[in-house]
Parts: C-alpha cells; sequence; structure tokens
C-alpha cells in the first residue's frame, strides 16, 4: 500500500461511484427511467477502465481513465438529458409525460456522476503509484 | 507532475467538456424552444425592406401602445380588478345563520392551514400566484383592508405549523415528495391549536376557518383517501372532513359564537358536517392573485354575494355514478400483460374508463332520478346507489347544496313574465325584485325539461329531468328596484341526440311531447316548479312545493329534421358507434337509464379482457396510402414558388380563398413544413412565412408577462400575467359581462405577452368531484360550458391573441389519463363532452383547441378521424389549429407509442403536436412520405401549414408587417455558446491527446 500514491485512491473513489452509478442505473430503469443502451455500456466500461487504473501505473493507464472520465460524463448528461422531464414536472407539481417521482434519483444519480466525473479527471492528472 | 499526467489530465478535462457539449447540445436544441422562452429570444424578427409604412398595428391593446408603460399598467390594474370582480360575484354562499355580514366584527381569529397556505391555484399551467409573490393579495391583507384585527399570534403560529396538503411520502436519498390528491395531514391537529387557546378571548368577534382541498395537472384528489393520526382505519373520500378538521371545528364552535369556514377548493367539499358547526359557509374555490379582496369584501358586507355554485355538493362524494369506474379508481384491462405484451407498453393501453353514468353527470343524476322518485318511475326510489345503509334513495338526504345554488344578504323576488317560443330560438321575460333591506345582484336562471316518453325508452334517448338553458343577471338592485331580463334559448339545447334517429344514421331530435321552460333559485327549485305544473307536491315526496307559475309549458312533435344538418349543409350523423364497449364485447357494459334506477346503476367497476380487435385498433397503426394518393413529386413541385405574398397581405384573405393561400404556402421548401406542426413553448418560424413566437398556456392565467419592467422597491421585476379565479368561481357568477372581460382581460395578457394563441378555455366537465384539473374547467354542465365558453372565447377572439379550449374531449380525469380507453353511448358523449366545447369552438370559432391524453373508445383522440374530421371541421365546419396535448419528441421522434402515430394522427385531422418545438412528428411524417412516395400524407402537411398560419395571420404576430416586411432568422447567442464550446473542447482534447501521445512516445525513448 505504501507504494500506492494519491491518482490511486482517486481512481478507486471513481470507480466505486461507477459501480454505485450503475446500480442505481438499474434501479432507476426498473421504476420506469429511460436507460439507454449506450449508457449501459458507457457505466460498464467506465467501471472496467477505473478499475484498470487500479493495476498501478501502466503505459495505458493515462488512456483508461481518459476513456472512463468520458463514459462517465456520457453517463451523466444522457440520463440527465433522457430524465429532463421527470424534473421539470416534479419542479411544476404536475404529471405529464414524465415521471416526476424519480427526479429525486435523477438529483442523486446527477450528483454520484458529478463527483465521479471529478474524481475521474483528478486522477488523470495524477499517477496511480510512486514512482 | 510529469507532462504525460500533464496531458493525460487536460485531455480528460476536454474530453469530458466535449462530451458535454456534443450531448447537451441535442438536449438544449430539443429543449429550444422552452429554453428560448425562458431567455425571451425570439429567433426571427421582421425586417422593413420598403418604405416604412405608417401603422402595422393591426391587433391594438385597449389600453394603449406596447411599449407605453403607462398603457402597460392600466392593462395590469384591469387584469386585477377582473380578477377580485370574479370572486365578488362568483363567491357562493351556501349557509348563512346572521353570521355575515359582519359589518361589526372587528377582532377575529383565522384557523387553518389553508388560511396561510392557500391554494392560490393547484399545479398545472399558467402563472403561479404564491403569498408574497408580485401581486398577490393573501387572505390576512385582504382581511386588514376591510378592517379587520387578525389575531397575530395565532396567525404566526399557523405559519410556523407543520400541517401540508398533500400526503408526504419518502423519496429517493431521504428526501420527501409531495403527492397532492390526499386531504391527510393537512390539518394541524386540535393539540396545535390549543397552544393558541389564551388569544382567542381577545379575538373573539369571529372565527373564520379555510379548509383547502387540491389536484393538480396529472393528479386527481383521492376516492379512498387516509384519514389524519388517530381517525377513521378505513379509507375515506379525501373530500370528507378529515379528523384534524374536525376536531377544530369542534374546538372553533365551543369558543366562539360566530363560525365561518371558507372552502378553499373547486371540488366539492363533503359539507354535511361543515354545516353543522359553522353559521356561515363560503365557497371561494382559488383566489388566484387578489380574489381574497373580494372575499373579504363579501365578509364585511362591502360586497353582497351573488354567485351560485356551478356543481353539485352530494353529501357523499362518492355517491355520483361517474366515480365507480374514473379518476383514483379507474379499472385495468382485465388481461393488460397480454395487452402489453402484444402491443408493447408503450401503447399506454392499461386502463379503461367505462361511463356507465350515461348523461347522469352531476345534477343531471342527482335532479332526474329525484324527478322520478316524486313522480314513482324508473325504481327511482330503491336503495341501489342510496347512501350506505339508507332503505331507499332520498334527494333530501343525497344532496346538500344543489347545482346553481347561492344565498345573498338580501331577497329577491322573480316572476317569469312571458316565453316566447319561436322557430329559432325562445325567448323569456324575467323581473327580478329586490325584496330585501340591501342592494344586490340576482341570477336569473332558466332551465328546461324535455319529453321522456315510450319513445325515449325504446330508442334508448336518456334525458335529463331539468337542464340549464340560459341564464342572466340583474346590475346591482338597490331595494326595492327592479329589473327585466330578457334571456333567449338556443332551440338546438332542448335537442337529444338518438341514434336510432334518420333510419338508424343518428342525428338531433326534439322528442314529442310538454317542455317545459322554468325559472329557479337553482336547478332543484327550477325542477320543483316544473313538477307543480305537473301537479306533484310534497305528498309526492318533493322537498318542497313548487310554483308553477315560475314554469311555461309548450307541446313539440317529433323532429329529427330541424338539427340534421349541421354546418355547411354536412349530415349530422353517427360516428362514435365504436366508443361504445358493448360494440365490441356485446353486453359488457350497462349504462345507466332513468326507465331502470335500480337495474342500471353501476354498483361495480366494468372492465374487460380486449380481444384481438380491440388491441389492433389499441395499437394505433391504420394509416395506408390512399389508393389515389398523388406521387411526392408531384405534390413538392408546388413548392419553393415565391408569389410575393407575406403575413400583411394574408390577415385580410379568407380561408375559403384557397387559391391565394395555396400561392403564399407554396413558397415554402417542403422541409419547412414540419415546423408549421411544431407548437411548443416557442413555435419556430415557418421558413419566411412566419416567425418564431411564445404562446399562452392555462385556463386561469395564460402565463405570459407584461414586456416592460417595473419598479417594486428598489428592484426592476418583470410583471406576469395576472392569475385568475379558478373557473368554478368565474363560471359561478352567471355573469356573462364578467366571464367576457375573463376573455377580454385573457386575450390582452396574451397580447401583452405576445402569444399568438393560448391553450386557455377549460371546457372539460367536472365528471366527478375529484378532478383534479376541475380548478381549471368550468362546471359539471355541459350546456353551462357551452354558454360560458361561447361568451369568453367570443370576447377573446375580438383581441389579437387567439382562444384555444382544452382538452378535446372528454379528459375529466388526471389520474392514468395516459391514454385511458373511455367508452360511452354516442348521446353522452355528443350531449355531454362536445357539447360542452361546442359553444367556444363551432359558436364563438376559437382560434384553436389543444386535445387530450385520453382515448374515445380505442383510439387517442388525436388520431380519431370521426372526432377530428367529421364533426369538428364538417360537422361543425371549424377552421381552426387542432393541436395535440403534449407530445415531445425528447430531441428524436421515437416511431412507436401511442402519441408518436404521426402519420394517423395527421391523416384524423390534427395538424400540430404540443411540445415538439424541433418538429419532430412533421419531419417523421415528411420522411415517410418521401420514402413511401405518398403525395397525399404531403398534401396534409400542407393543409396543416396552411391552418397553423391563418390563425398567426390573425393574432398579435402579424403586428408590424408591412407588404415589404421580410424575415430574418436569428441564432440565439445559447446555441453560438454552445458550439463554440463543441469546437474548442474539441480542438483542446485532441490537442493534448497528441501531446499525450508524443510525451508518451518521448518518455518510451528515454527508457
Amino acid at each position: 500500500m505504501k507504494k500506492k500514491s494519491i491518482g490511486f485512491y482517486l481512481a478507486a473513489i471513481t470507480c466505486v461511484l461507477a459501480v454505485v452509478t450503475l446500480v442505481l442505473l438499474v434501479v432507476y430503469s426498473a421504476r420506469g427511467g429511460i436507460v439507454q443502451g449506450l449508457v449501459w455500456a458507457a457505466a460498464a466500461v467506465a467501471i472496467l477502465c477505473e478499475a484498470a487504473s487500479l493495476l498501478g501505473e501502466k503505459p495505458w493507464t493515462d488512456f483508461t481513465s481518459i476513456i472512463g472520465a468520458v463514459a462517465l460524463a456520457y453517463v451523466c448528461i444522457t440520463v440527465f438529458s433522457d430524465g429532463i422531464w421527470n424534473i421539470a414536472e416534479a419542479m411544476n407539481g404536475i404529471k405529464m409525460v414524465g415521471l416526476p417521482e424519480l427526479a429525486n434519483m435523477n438529483y442523486t444519480l446527477a450528483g454520484v456522476n458529478i463527483v465521479a466525473i471529478i474524481t475521474a479527471i483528478a486522477a488523470s492528472f495524477t499517477r496511480k503509484s510512486k514512482a | 507532475m510529469k507532462n504525460s499526467k500533464l496531458w493525460s489530465g487536460l485531455t480528460s478535462l476536454f474530453a469530458v467538456i466535449l462530451v458535454i457539449a456534443l450531448v447537451g447540445n441535442t438536449l438544449a436544441t430539443a429543449n429550444a424552444s422552452y429554453i428560448n422562452s425562458q431567455l425571451g429570444i425570439n429567433t426571427a424578427r421582421v425586417v422593413e425592406k420598403g418604405t416604412a409604412p405608417t401603422d402595422t398595428t393591426y391587433y391594438k391593446s385597449q389600453f394603449g401602445a406596447f411599449d407605453d408603460a403607462e398603457a402597460q399598467a392600466k392593462a395590469i390594474a384591469a387584469a386585477l380588478e377582473q380578477n377580485i370582480n370574479e370572486m365578488r360575484e362568483g363567491a357562493a354562499l351556501l349557509k348563512n345563520d346572521g353570521a355575515l355580514p359582519m359589518a361589526d366584527a372587528v377582532k377575529i381569529s383565522v384557523f387553518g392551514h389553508g388560511a396561510v397556505d392557500p391554494a392560490y391555484q393547484a399545479s398545472s399551467a399558467g402563472t403561479k400566484a404564491s403569498t408574497g409573490s408580485v401581486n398577490t393579495v393573501d387572505l390576512k391583507t385582504a382581511l386588514e383592508a376591510q378592517g379587520f384585527e387578525v389575531n397575530a399570534k395565532l396567525w404566526d403560529g399557523l405559519l410556523s405549523g407543520t400541517a401540508a396538503r398533500g400526503e408526504l411520502r419518502q423519496g429517493w436519498g431521504g428526501m420527501t415528495i409531495a403527492v397532492t390528491g390526499s386531504a391527510a395531514g393537512s390539518e394541524e391537529n386540535r393539540a396545535f391549536y390549543e397552544q393558541y387557546a389564551d388569544t382567542f378571548a381577545d379575538y373573539s368577534d369571529a372565527a373564520i376557518v379555510v379548509f383547502t382541498r387540491e389536484g393538480a395537472e396529472g393528479t386527481d384528489l383521492m376516492m379512498q383517501d387516509k384519514d389524519d393520526e388517530g381517525g377513521s382505519a378505513e379509507p375515506i373520500s379525501s373530500l370528507a372532513l378529515h379528523k384534524n378538521e374536525r376536531d377544530l371545528l369542534e374546538m372553533v364552535r365551543a369558543n366562539f359564537g360566530k363560525v365561518v369556514v371558507l372552502l378553499n377548493s373547486p371540488n366539492q367539499m363533503e359539507v354535511h358536517e361543515i354545516k353543522e358547526y359553522a353559521d356561515a359557509i363560503l365557497f371561494i374555490g382559488y383566489p388566484g392573485h387578489q380574489g381574497f379582496t373580494g372575499v373579504a369584501e363579501i365578509l364585511k358586507g362591502a360586497v353582497n354575494p351573488s354567485g351560485k355554485l356551478v356543481d353539485t355538493y352530494a353529501t357523499s362524494s362518492l355517491s355520483a355514478p361517474a366515480v365507480v369506474n374514473s379518476g383514483t379508481d379507474t379499472p385495468l384491462f382485465l388481461n393488460v400483460d397480454e395487452i402489453n405484451a402484444t402491443i408493447g407498453d408503450d401503447e399506454r393501453a392499461e386502463y379503461i374508463s367505462f361511463q356507465a353514468e350515461n348523461i347522469y353527470i352531476g345534477y343531471r343524476y342527482y335532479e332526474t332520478r329525484y324527478a322520478d322518485a316524486v313522480m314513482g318511475q324508473g325504481n327511482a326510489s330503491s336503495s341501489v346507489g342510496a347512501l350506505a345503509g339508507a332503505a331507499a334513495w332520498s334527494y333530501a338526504d343525497e344532496v346538500q347544496y344543489p347545482f346553481g345554488y347561492g344565498l345573498s344578504y338580501t331577497s329577491f323576488e322573480q316572476t317569469l313574465d312571458s316565453v316566447t317560443v319561436g322557430e329559432k330560438e325562445i325567448t323569456a321575460k324575467v323581473t327580478v325584485k329586490n325584496t330585501g333591506d340591501v342592494a344586490g345582484k340576482s341570477v336569473v336562471q332558466l332551465y328546461a325539461q324535455t319529453p321522456y316518453g315510450q319513445y325515449e325508452i325504446d330508442h334508448k334517448v336518456e334525458k335529463s329531468a331539468i337542464a340549464i338553458v340560459g341564464f342572466g343577471k340583474t346590475q346591482l338592485l338597490q331595494p326595492g328596484a327592479s329589473e327585466t331580463l330578457t334571456i333567449t334559448v338556443d332551440r338546438y339545447l332542448l335537442a337529444s341526440y338518438d341514434v336510432t334517429a334518420n333510419d338508424g344514421q343518428g342525428g338531433y331530435i326534439l322528442s314529442e311531447g310538454d317542455y317545459y321552460l322554468a325559472i329557479g333559485d337553482d336547478a332543484h327549485d327550477a325542477l320543483n316548479n316544473v313538477l307543480a305544473a305537473q301537479g306533484y307536491t310534497t305528498g309526492n315526496g318533493m322537498t318542497a312545493d313548487g310554483v308553477s307559475a315560475k314554469s311555461y309549458k309548450w307541446a313539440e312533435k317529433f323532429n329529427s329534421e330541424e338539427f340534421r344538418y349541421g354546418e355547411n349543409g354536412v349530415a349530422v350523423s353517427n360516428q362514435f358507434a365504436d366508443c361504445d364497449l358493448n360494440y365490441w364485447i356485446d353486453g359488457a357494459g350497462t349504462y345507466l337509464s332513468r326507465s331502470d334506477w335500480a337495474g342500471t346503476f353501476p354498483v361495480r367497476q366494468t372492465s374487460v379482457n380486449a380481444t384481438k380487435e380491440m388491441m389492433d385498433v389499441l395499437d394505433g397503426e391504420w394509416y395506408e396510402k390512399p389508393a389515389d394518393a398523388p406521387s411526392f413529386a408531384e405534390v413538392a413541385a408546388a413548392f419553393g414558388a415565391e408569389s410575393g405574398l407575406n403575413l400583411a397581405y394574408m390577415k385580410d384573405i379568407p380561408l375559403s380563398d384557397t387559391e391565394t393561400w395555396d400561392l403564399f404556402i407554396h413558397q415554402l421548401q417542403v422541409e419547412d413544413l414540419p415546423n408549421a406542426t411544431a407548437e411548443s413553448f416557442s413555435c419556430p418560424a415557418v421558413g419566411e412565412l412566419s416567425p418564431s413566437f411564445a404562446v399562452g398556456d392555462g385556463c386561469d392565467s395564460v402565463g405570459g408577462n407584461y414586456p416592460i419592467p417595473v419598479k417594486n422597491g428598489e428592484e426592476e421585476i418583470t410583471v406576469p400575467t395576472t392569475r385568475y379565479c379558478s373557473n368554478p368561481i368565474m363560471t359561478g357568477t352567471f355573469n356573462y359581462d364578467i366571464i367576457a372581460n375573463r376573455g377580454t382581460m385573457m386575450g390582452e395578457d396574451g397580447m401583452w405577452s405576445n402569444f399568438m394563441i393560448n391553450y386557455n378555455v377549460g371546457n372539460d366537465l367536472h365528471r366527478t368531484p375529484f378532478g383534479g384539473r376541475s380548478f381549471e374547467y368550468m362546471s359539471e354542465c355541459p350546456t353551462m360550458n357551452y354558454l360560458a365558453g361561447a361568451v369568453e372565447v367570443e370576447a377573446m377572439e375580438k383581441t389579437g391573441s387567439h382562444a384555444a379550449p382544452k382538452h378535446f374531449v372528454g379528459n375529466d380525469q388526471e389520474f392514468y389519463r395516459d391514454g385511458v380507453a373511455c367508452f360511452f353511448t354516442e348521446q353522452a358523449f355528443r350531449e355531454g363532452n362536445l357539447r360542452a366545447f361546442e359553444g367556444s369552438v363551432r359558436v364563438a370559432n376559437s382560434g384553436g383547441i389543444m386535445q387530450s391524453f385520453s382515448r374515445i373508445g380505442l383510439k387517442w383522440n388525436s388520431a380519431s378521424y370521426a372526432l377530428n374530421t367529421q364533426v369538428l371541421r364538417n360537422e361543425w365546419g371549424w377552421n381552426g389549429a387542432i393541436d395535440t396535448d403534449a407530445a415531445p419528441c425528447f430531441g428524436e421522434y421515437v416511431d412507436g407509442g401511442y402519441r408518436n402515430h404521426a402519420a394517423e394522427v395527421l391523416a384524423a385531422g390534427t395538424q400540430e403536436w404540443c411540445l415538439d418545438g424541433v418538429g419532430g412528428h412533421g419531419t417523421w411524417v415528411l420522411n415517410k412520405a418521401r420514402e413511401t412516395d405518398d403525395g397525399y400524407l404531403l398534401s396534409l402537411l400542407k393543409d396543416a401549414a396552411v391552418s397553423w398560419e391563418y390563425a398567426i395571420s390573425r393574432s398579435v404576430i402579424a403586428n408590424g408587417y408591412s407588404s415589404a416586411s421580410v424575415i430574418e432568422h436569428i441564432t440565439p447567442w445559447w446555441a453560438t455558446a454552445i458550439n463554440v464550446t463543441t469546437i474548442a473542447s474539441g480542438c483542446l482534447a485532441g490537442l493534448c491527446l497528441v501531446m499525450l501521445v508524443l510525451s508518451k512516445v518521448k518518455s518510451g525513448k528515454k527508457n
């Protein structure tokens, strides 16, 4: 553990948050929320990339970090975009074409995703293990 | 930090920004209309290319120029005055044991969570008024303005109370979501109020108690609600008193000499218990911005109440026959899983609402059953459908306040002077005398009874024993003064729809037999006057003896010709046979009939297994290219031809001049046509023909803003358009002048907001007391809506901002409204739902309509050819713009789903898709027409463009156009910003990636 640097811990946090995102997506989808096929794939890619970063500093680590961050960003903005009516209707206290009861899940997903994106980007700036 | 880490991090950062910009661009483009409307961005402007014309403001405000701050101030003041006038004349005094007016009362205590947190409106479209918001007058302020001194400790205590409307439920992550529709927890408990008991004595002139009920768009009030803690363990109606409310009434009764209850609810609360505790009850609905001023004036006596109920207040809100299959109790199809597996759950074909009540909604049920009970016919006195435990059905037990009921601080005497039955109209003269000792206004209500004989029984033509056919209101009559009102009645309102008439073709008939007109203080009183003329008395079970002199009788022969043809000579004929459940499954449903109340009253829910044939229709795919359809190229060839015509010229061209309209529209490219089907918060420009513009939405407020910012203290603010009283208050004025002025002022609101059209006239029926949007809809009575709607729309159409009634048609519930399959008899549909809109649409020629989410029979309303083409276009001869209810494309059209059968919708006659600001449906249709070489579909898109441009040319949007004006398109700044961000982040991400690779290569060489 002594060889692990800050980048490792950031990647680890990102990885955990990506898993949490995936679990949330499963629940969200089960409750009727829109989750496109590419979102599932992106979430899986994000988990794999961030997990790969945990293997320590490798020649490809920088690229997997970038791909993981991009995948998380795609999940975040797409789920938010597809849930925009959930949020709009919840804010207006109406039920029209969305599922306002899922608005809190949209907020939660967005929150978890944003933190994950930030940690993923931060991890990209840092080494995963001490030289 | 090593270089590779820097480039790696920067690549991540810019790549993430790039992804967000790319996906965000899709999101922003899909919602461009909303973004533009919120930011006040117009994506096109009119540019003058010739000599500046003298005056191109074709549609002017009555208050002055649109850039004149003083004129704007006058418009705002007039709107707020209209809001107050609605309450002054629409609030209905239901009980008054001498408690009101409170001229001498000064120090009062105000109770009820609804006092400090009233529903100014429920959640839906339009401006939101709330305590402290611009122009809003709260109850305390209004009371103090009338000289009342409000118990401040109690008021402040209520402000910090914990009661909240709607059942609070745990949401995700510990957050709570308020679900409206429940009354549980909406009132503070007894212990809360007991904290303030020591303040009562100092403010004991009167206790005012406010009770509130609130639904919302998408949320009906609950038929099976839970009670407050410690109350009933069994479900209760949300409209019944809940435990905390009962405890509160007990407490104030014990502590105050005068108890006045305000019903802050457009839905009919169960008032029988309230009557036991209260000295006075005032129905105030939702007050909007300043309706509380009118309430306070009534309480003080500055205004004499003259409003009347537009709904029946039943003892049990669950006793109406319509309740059993609707609202929160709407049943599922029995084979819902099979339906979803067969046609997909995106078709939203799960719920079925069998309208077993037939024509008997509201008073048409209670009063008709009463008449039959008096006359001893149709098993009306049977216990079937009576209150729980009753041995027989009894009107006195069933109804607390009838339709049209409302007290005054004075008394009036009404005399039916004469009735003249003409060929087209019936004219009644009624003299009203103020026999009391204070000035007041009196409502004259004119009702009709038409024959119900053997023909009607044999042919299943149902008749309400009484129906309002006209009304009027006096000026302010001083004590002893009198006024004679003349009320004309269109004979059409006496006709009934008979599916067997004209050799089975169907049509409206005038039954053979005796007809009665009667005046009355309410529907029940008028019916009693008719029954008196027929020789019935209290000895026959009447609740009171009627006055036969207040009725008029004449005879008609059977007549199926008088209303055989609609506008333009089109025969009126059966169109909705397939909306009867029995059409699909013989004997599946029984409709209520006065021929046998006991045998036909719905005592259990009706649902069925949808057959394969039914699922084929529920699937929504029926469009086929006509065999004689022209080719796409043939129709497309006419487009792109410059004719020099523009809106300034077209505003004077009638729609019947199809040649000129074709020349105008053919200036477009076919690719421009989808924008003419795109109705949204901000509608896009259509080629070079019309600019982008916004529309209004909301039945008690168009939801706009006045253009000139005003000072509010130090702050400069934008003033929103006025939230008027809820519609049952406006309709309850029974005052055509006030109803017309609502139309005028909403038109003004629309013009000042630069709205082409406003989806703002609520013509749907209060099918049950539980409708979540009853506050937006006029009444339970189709002829009331017909009469009031015609006046409101006619006035609004005289302004430069169109009226568009909604939700056409039959959307009488909010829960499960998405695709709910409504089944009914054609008579009930035509005399109920359709007639409720007919005044606004056919008679007053509204500029448009908005449809509903529900199905009529198995077809989505928007995809019903019978409804949109046969009835609206052919029978009614109406040419306004037909818009779906919300059908956004989310940026990309999805082929399938019940709102997305675009070809079917267009072929049915619907021409715009609501909240589809990107024209996704229209684009899909255009592509389909091109792919299938279907010139007919393309011609339907052209027709939609004609209809849309016709409405635009008759609106404030045409202001500023001269014959030399052209449209210049503008890219909104946010779109430019996103594009710049996309390009910049893309370039930077690419650059950083290259640098990363280079650094890796360099580092590799070093190693």
